[in-house]
């Protein structure tokens, strides 16, 4: 006996512009939430190593996207907004983490917890390690071209940069993590 | 491959190995309340229209409101129309040994309202596959099936002297799962729902006043469709599913009195981009086990296993 599966959890956002359905800005915060809120996590958690903050942090641009419906009415658009938002705020986030950790040193952060080190020991881990290292710029689009699979086109845009300051990025970081790789794998 | 690429993709494979094991908490609820006291806190020429709603109803009712009112891509189900005798298939959502939903078919006396329908089967059926549970087998639930209404993408549920349901209690499943899986249930009858309203029923912890949101992460990553569980089939067997696994990877076995005598693998839909799977195996007439699962991209292990016994006539 065979039953059809539905797939209701696999909520799709409508791809196509002209003609598609109006849908007001609960619907749409509710499809891009289904479509989009766990990878715009994962992003910024890539940025900001912080679940809690990244999960804040996105809730924050959902909300703002709400606000701006009127505006986007389009779910492509939208989901452009909302990249934007969460590389622009994680910026926003980590500089006012740098501010705060000027004025108040602690030295107990700067050494890695038992967990952490487990998790660095992993090649993965390295990778995050090494990614830390690099500027603020390079690591966005380093992480926006291979996690999010952006080209080079829907980064600029992402960043607000032109495409040859994202090749530049992406070239020098690339080499960076090469050398910092080959140093590990020693 | 040029050493960029090369370097691109190990960049890649480590991104998605760290970032895609995040399991976000659900906030769609806490995102759309927020949504409603922004436009509480806006200023008075940009919200003429909102007195008229401000002070009647909470900010979960709001939600609802909005969706009846903004969209009816389809309207109240229709009053019963087949014969109360007849019989049919209906998609009931349970728990797997992982903790995460797994559709099956489930034959019911049909009604002619699908929604009523999957409730009651959601509260009846024992699972065919052993390796899955249904928590609402322990909560002695009765349901009053003609209440169901469906609008826009929220469907309300009515449940008519219920039985206190304590999560923890028999099968042990927290209450947030137990939900999905009633939500999902009832989308699956429900076309194009994606959130469940519940009356009527008495939960501990209490029931969230708002919707019910489907939670795409709270469904297994590999659902084994066909061979059904003790399914009799004919050679070669048609192994089918849904899945999203790290880059695609679907591995599969075949076992006969627990030892392999079959494995491959073959590719469904990377993270979040779920996509069927298939493959076919040439077998002689006996009992078999099939079993798909994921290898962990971190350590090698079997992540996320489904499995069915099936018999090849």
């Amino acid at each position: 006996m065979t039953a059809t599966y539905p797939a209701p959890a696999r909520v799709s956002v409508r791809e196509g512009r002209g003609g598609a359905r109006t849908v007001d800005a609960n619907e749409a915060v509710s499809q891009l939430y289904a479509a989009h809120y766990a990878r715009l996590v994962r992003l910024g958690w890539l940025l900001l190593h912080d679940q809690g903050a990244a999960e804040e942090l996105v809730q924050d641009c959902f909300v703002a996207m709400h606000g701006r419906w009127g505006r986007l009415r389009d779910p492509d658009k939208a989901v452009a907004y909302l990249r934007s938002a969460v590389v622009n705020r994680s910026r926003s986030a980590l500089r006012r983490r740098a501010v705060a950790a000027r004025h108040q040193p602690d030295p107990v952060r700067t050494a890695p917890s038992a967990e952490d080190s487990v998790l660095r020991r992993e090649d993965s881990g390295r990778v995050l390690a090494a990614l830390d290292g690099l500027s603020q710029r390079q690591r966005e689009v380093l992480v926006l071209r291979y996690y999010l699979d952006l080209s080079e086109a829907d980064i600029a845009d992402a960043l607000s940069i032109s495409r040859g300051a994202v090749k530049s990025h992406s070239s020098r970081g690339l080499a960076a993590l090469r050398t910092s790789w080959e140093a590990g794998d020693e | 491959m040029s050493e960029h690429d090369e370097l691109g993709a190990r960049l890649a494979g480590a991104l998605h190995d760290e970032a895609d094991r995040l399991r976000p908490d659900p906030a769609l609820q806490t995102i759309l309340a927020r949504t409603q006291q922004r436009r509480r806190s806006a200023p008075a020429g940009s919200r003429r229209w909102w007195p008229v709603l401000a002070g009647a109803v909470s900010a979960a009712a709001l939600v609802v409101v909005a969706l009846v009112v903004f969209g009816l891509p389809h309207g109240s189900r229709p009053p019963e129309t087949a014969s109360p005798t007849s019989r049919s298939v209906t998609t009931v959502y349970f728990i797997n040994p992982g903790g995460r939903l797994v559709p099956a078919p489930v034959t019911i006396r049909d009604t002619g309202n699908p929604v009523p329908d999957a409730v009651r089967a959601l509260l009846t059926a024992k699972p065919v596959d052993p390796d899955y549970v249904n928590p609402w087998l322990c909560a002695g639930m009765q349901y009053d099936a003609s209440t169901a209404t469906t609008r826009t993408t929220v469907v309300t549920v009515n449940f008519q002297r219920p039985s206190r349901f304590v999560p923890g209690v028999g099968c042990g499943i927290d209450q947030p799962l137990v939900l999905q899986q009633l939500a999902f249930t009832v989308a699956s009858a429900a076309p194009g729902a994606t959130a469940v309203r519940l009356r009527g029923l008495d939960l501990y912890p209490h029931l969230p006043r708002t919707p019910v949101s489907l939670q795409p992460e709270d469904l297994a990553p590999i659902i084994l469709e066909s061979p059904t569980q003790g399914q009799r089939v004919s050679s070669p067997v048609r192994v089918t599913g849904t899945s999203d696994t790290f880059e695609a990877n679907v591995a599969w076995r075949v076992l006969q009195d627990g030892k392999v005598i079959r494995s491959a693998a073959t590719m469904g839909g990377s993270y979040g981009q779920p996509k069927a799977f298939g493959f076919r195996v040439r077998l002689a007439p006996g009992s078999y086990t099939v079993e798909v699962y994921e290898q962990s991209p971190r350590n090698g292990k079997v992540i996320n296993l489904d499995s069915k016994d099936f018999t090849v006539e």
